[in-house]
């Protein structure tokens, strides 16, 4: 393009894009002066504007450097009033609420370039948390939002009052008032542990004493809110985080991008105390290099409170390590739970020996200590329990030392209920559709908590194994074979190598162990499926092989033994298929012999079915395909509820269809194909959020497509024909990924060759322009064989 | 090199060294492929949308903000900015290479779905229809580097250019509308 040419286009356009629809007609009119090729030009980019719609907004969120005083502003009902602070997240504006409930609030809005959409997920999600956080040291969360221009808000409770240290300074607090005021912080934030919502931000500006001396605590839970677990998905902004946070407060696990516990919080709240007693922060951090910060959080230890420059006498002994103690590096070496180390500061106050203990590596590896910590992750469990509504055991697991034979017992009790809600409760919750989400919170849940009780599993093959179970239970809702899953393999193999060595661990207890070899190399086995490394899935499924065989020789007659073998065929098959595939259904037919449930051997029947087609062998290959389907209906009679075994019957069905459209039988494909979709319409509509489904959906639409326009059915074909176009830039819609833009890329695709069979080149030509947006595909070529003739058969690549 | 380092080269920048510039990209340049690679290594959105978070994590981390006047943080993130397009583009480009030929229809059975990746697939195509764009346009081509891989607003890519906010708005609206129209409608597949 000319650039002088270029610039007078520019100018129009801009003109042009700025003015209202109906006045655009008569400004180009004018500005192009009958130019027709300017116009034509100036034209097309008016229309590209108009349909840009947020192209390139969404990567580009203004980063404003400093954001405007909206005070005197109104925001929803509310009007800001003055600015009261400012901090990473944003500016805090104490506001009134102006409609009939006239009230005085603090409102918080977040800083520019932050995801608005993202947060305002997320918050929605803590919402229902932060709301049983109702505790008269707590500040209420109100309300939430977004600005006119797109900015989440925040609405707090208003409180008047000033940070705990500058409090205490003015007032001239002594130190046994210091910790009393610092037992009801503790006091506060265990509340809200106990509703499983940890601060993550815990300091002296977020902890608040009104005038009345009682504390307020801000902002519980809005950290979570900012931070998306790595369970939750999506964790752009979780490091930038960190770097917004004070680090004169922040532990180690939290610089590190580590699991944020309750311990997390213990570690801040030991860092206000130390401030609170000694006036010094805990790291003399001289800048705010990163290095330098992650160093002394990281590694460097914190002096004695005592020791610090006119640090009073009073400190030295049980402060010091209380202090110490909560400030411990590794989470678990800290108090276990914020009433403990409430506990010992009252302990300290009423002259009583504390809990605490001076560091030493005879303590550390301590018995006592061990099981302790077992004890707290145990206790954290419970919590889960609450969050699900199934309260069989309290809270109050106390520990200390007259209470330690009751906290063991209850420890069981935890894990037995551990063990429930992920193996009885995932299974009934599993069946229905629409859970996906549910059932992985409830499992990352759990998890998260076993992870704590793993640290210690180490010489306790009984725990190592349920979590073993419990890791291969999760690695199954992300994304293994089945099951409605969120597509997320790569977390999906990190659980089943965690479950790998756990069993390890399990069989190295006791090598003779039937019940332990099965399991080994049944998780052997399934993250051989997983894996992306084919020398290690071969590696693994020999393993399997190696331990099911010799188990078999002993025990010809164990019926599970039996179906562990049989899965370690049928996966072996689909190793080898490729290369080598009558060997695959030589493994395929092995596993028939072994198999007991009618879904295994249903699969094993298609999969037989699959290849057979794969070598040309029609009719066989339709044997097993209505050998299959036999066996899903029956299933799905039995079970009607069942998501699971009706997408199964859906994928025979269409699979069925497929064959018989291959082998020119369009009319019986649509039958089928019919079928297929009545059921996969149903489960994507009953969870719009279950990829496979929606996937499943399109994928159907666009084969059905073929089969009628195949069979000449023109009305029907046009029909379908709009609904795969529908349902395929929906699913990209919601779900951005690779697999779905080829799924969509194959409807136009499909759309093309359908239309040049019924309608001709011209329509076709629409639908194949349209791949043209995806660089690797090819529509010049598709374009060409249309006008010239040539087919290009529908497999071709 | 410590953050300190970069600060002061920042600023030597600033003040008419163009050697400190030499200098600085480097560092900025590694600092930034590192935390794009563990970017791209975790799930989630796609690239675009964290560049710029990787842009701003780098500048946290590199400088030191109490010593850097406004004008050397639109200086930082103008380079950053450059810098970020050639990290994703050349990893979308690696990516797209190895997976070229993917687009065809798996008219198969239908028991297996794909694996989820990062969406980089029209990262290669805006990257080359920058370039046309900066053959008649440069200035346009620089204000979508900067909104789009630095993140600026529009006050700060005005700030960077030297040129006014109307301009800089004028450019981002047509330079979209164009960029939009090439990907979209003009720009043969690859």
């Amino acid at each position: 393009m000319d650039p002088e040419l270029w610039q007078r286009i520019k100018e129009i356009v801009y003109e042009a894009v700025e003015l209202r629809r109906d006045e655009r007609q008569a400004y180009l009119e004018r500005a192009c002066n009958g130019d027709a090729t300017l116009r034509r030009e100036v034209e097309t980019l008016v229309a590209a504007s108009d349909q840009a719609g947020t192209f390139l907004d969404q990567a580009a969120p203004s980063r404003g450097p400093v954001d405007e005083d909206l005070s005197g502003s109104t925001i929803g009902p509310y009007r800001l009033t003055v600015e009261i602070g400012r901090g990473g997240m944003g500016i805090v504006y104490r506001a009134v609420r102006e409609d009939e409930y006239r009230q005085f609030v603090a409102v918080k809005i977040v800083k520019r370039g932050l995801n608005a959409d993202d947060l305002l997920a997320r918050f929605r999600h803590e919402r229902q948390i932060l709301a049983l956080l109702n505790h008269p040291n707590i500040a209420r969360m109100l309300d939430g939002g977004t600005t006119p221009d797109g900015r989440p808000y925040f609405v707090m409770e208003l409180v008047a009052g000033q940070p705990i240290d500058t409090y205490c300074d003015d007032n001239q607090l002594g130190i046994k008032e210091r910790l009393r005021l610092f037992v009801k912080v503790c006091a506060a934030v265990a509340h809200a542990h106990r509703h499983l919502v940890i601060h993550r931000d815990l300091k002296p500006a977020n902890i608040l004493i009104t005038s009345e001396g009682e504390p307020k605590l801000l902002d519980f839970g809005i950290a979570k809110v900012f931070t998306p677990d790595q369970q939750d998905g999506g964790s752009t902004l979780t490091s930038a985080w960190v770097r917004l946070m004070t680090p004169d407060y922040a532990s180690p696990e939290q610089v590190l991008g580590e699991r944020i516990t309750t311990a997390t919080d213990i570690y801040s709240l030991g860092a206000v105390l130390y401030e609170l007693l000694t006036g010094a922060k805990v790291h003399r951090l001289s800048n705010t290099s990163l290095t330098e910060m992650e160093r002394a959080i990281c590694l460097a230890d914190p002096p004695k409170p005592s020791e610090s420059p006119g640090a009073n006498r009073e400190l030295r002994g049980d402060l010091d390590t209380i202090v110490l103690k909560a400030l411990q590096k590794q989470p678990e070496r800290r108090y276990l739970h914020v009433e403990q180390f409430a506990e010992d500061i009252g302990h300290y106050l009423e002259g009583q020996p504390v809990l605490a203990r001076p560091d030493t590596i005879g303590y550390r590896v301590g018995k006592f200590c061990r099981r302790n910590k077992a004890v707290t992750a145990a206790a954290a469990v419970v919590l889960v329990t609450l969050i699900a509504g199934v309260i069989g055991v309290s809270w109050q697991a106390r520990v200390a030392r007259r209470e330690r034979a009751i906290a063991e017992r209850r420890f069981n009790d935890v894990r037995k209920f551990a063990g429930s809600m992920i193996f009885e409760v995932d299974r009934e919750i599993s069946q229905v559709a629409g859970a996906t989400k549910a059932r992985e919170l409830l499992l990352a849940r759990s998890l998260e908590y076993l992870d704590r009780l793993s640290q210690d599993a180490g010489n306790n093959p009984e725990l190592a194994r349920e979590l073993a179970a419990a890791y291969v239970k999760l690695a199954d809702v992300r994304g293994s074979g089945g099951m409605a899953n969120l597509g997320l393999p790569e977390i999906s193999v990190e659980n089943l190598r965690k479950a790998l060595t756990l069993r390890e661990q399990v069989l190295a207890s006791n090598p003779s162990s039937l019940a332990f070899r099965m399991e080994l190399a049944d998780t052997a086995r399934q993250l051989a499926g997983m894996t992306k490394d084919p020398a290690e899935a071969a590696r693994l499924i020999q393993r399997a092989r190696g331990i099911l065989e010799e188990a078999s020789r002993q025990n010809p007659t164990d019926r599970r033994l039996r179906n562990y073998l049989a899965n370690v065929h049928f996966q072996s098959a689909g190793l080898i298929q490729a290369a080598h595939p009558q060997d695959a259904i030589a493994e395929l037919r092995q596993a028939l012999q072994l198999f007991e449930d009618p879904t295994d051997i249903s699969l094993t029947h298609k999969r037989i079915g699959a290849l057979l087609i794969v070598a040309g062998d029609v009719d066989r290959s339709l044997e097993e395909y209505r050998a299959a389907v036999a066996l899903d209906e029956e299933t799905v009679r039995r079970q009607p509820d069942n998501a699971r075994t009706k997408m199964n019957l859906s994928y025979g069905y269409s699979d069925w269809g497929y064959v018989l459209y291959k082998s020119k039988r369009p009319k019986e494909a649509i039958g089928k194909y019919l079928l297929a979709e009545g059921i996969r319409a149903q489960q994507a509509a009953a969870d719009p959020r279950d990829y496979r489904a929606r996937h499943a959906m399109v994928s159907i639409t666009w084969r059905l497509l073929l089969a009628q326009a195949a069979a000449g059915d023109k009305a029907a074909a046009h029909q379908t024909l709009r609904d795969a176009v529908r349902l395929g830039e929906a699913l990209v819609q919601d779900f951005p990924n690779p697999a779905a833009i080829n799924e969509l890329m194959t409807v136009y695709m499909t759309a093309g060759d359908a239309s040049r069979d019924l309608d001709g080149c011209v329509q076709a030509r629409f639908w194949y322009e349209k791949l043209r947006k995806f660089p690797a595909a090819t529509p010049d070529q598709l374009i060409a064989s249309c006008a010239s003739g040539t087919h290009i058969p529908p497999t071709g690549q | 090199m410590g953050e300190a380092d970069v600060t002061n080269l920042l600023i030597d920048w600033n003040h008419g060294d163009q050697s400190a510039l030499d200098r600085l990209i480097p560092v900025v340049y590694d600092e930034l492929h590192r935390l794009a690679a563990r970017c791209m290594s975790q799930e989630g959105s796609g690239h675009t949308l964290q560049s710029t978070a990787v842009v701003h994590e780098a500048y946290l981390k590199l400088i030191d903000q109490q010593r850097v006047h406004w004008q050397n943080r639109t200086q930082f993130f103008a380079v950053a900015a450059q810098l970020i397009r050639r990290i994703l583009v050349d990893h979308a480009r690696t990516a797209k290479a190895s997976k070229r030929g993917g687009a065809a229809r798996k008219l198969s059975l239908d028991e297996n779905i794909g694996v989820m990746e990062s969406r980089d697939l029209d990262l290669v195509a805006l990257d080359d229809a920058m370039a046309a764009l900066a053959q008649f346009d440069p200035q346009q081509s620089r204000v979508i580097e900067l909104r789009f891989f630095g993140g600026l607003t529009i006050e700060e890519t005005a700030e960077t250019l030297g040129v006014s906010t109307a301009t800089v708005k004028r450019d981002w609206v047509t330079a979209k509308a164009w960029l939009f129209n090439e990907l979209n409608v003009r720009k043969g597949a690859s």
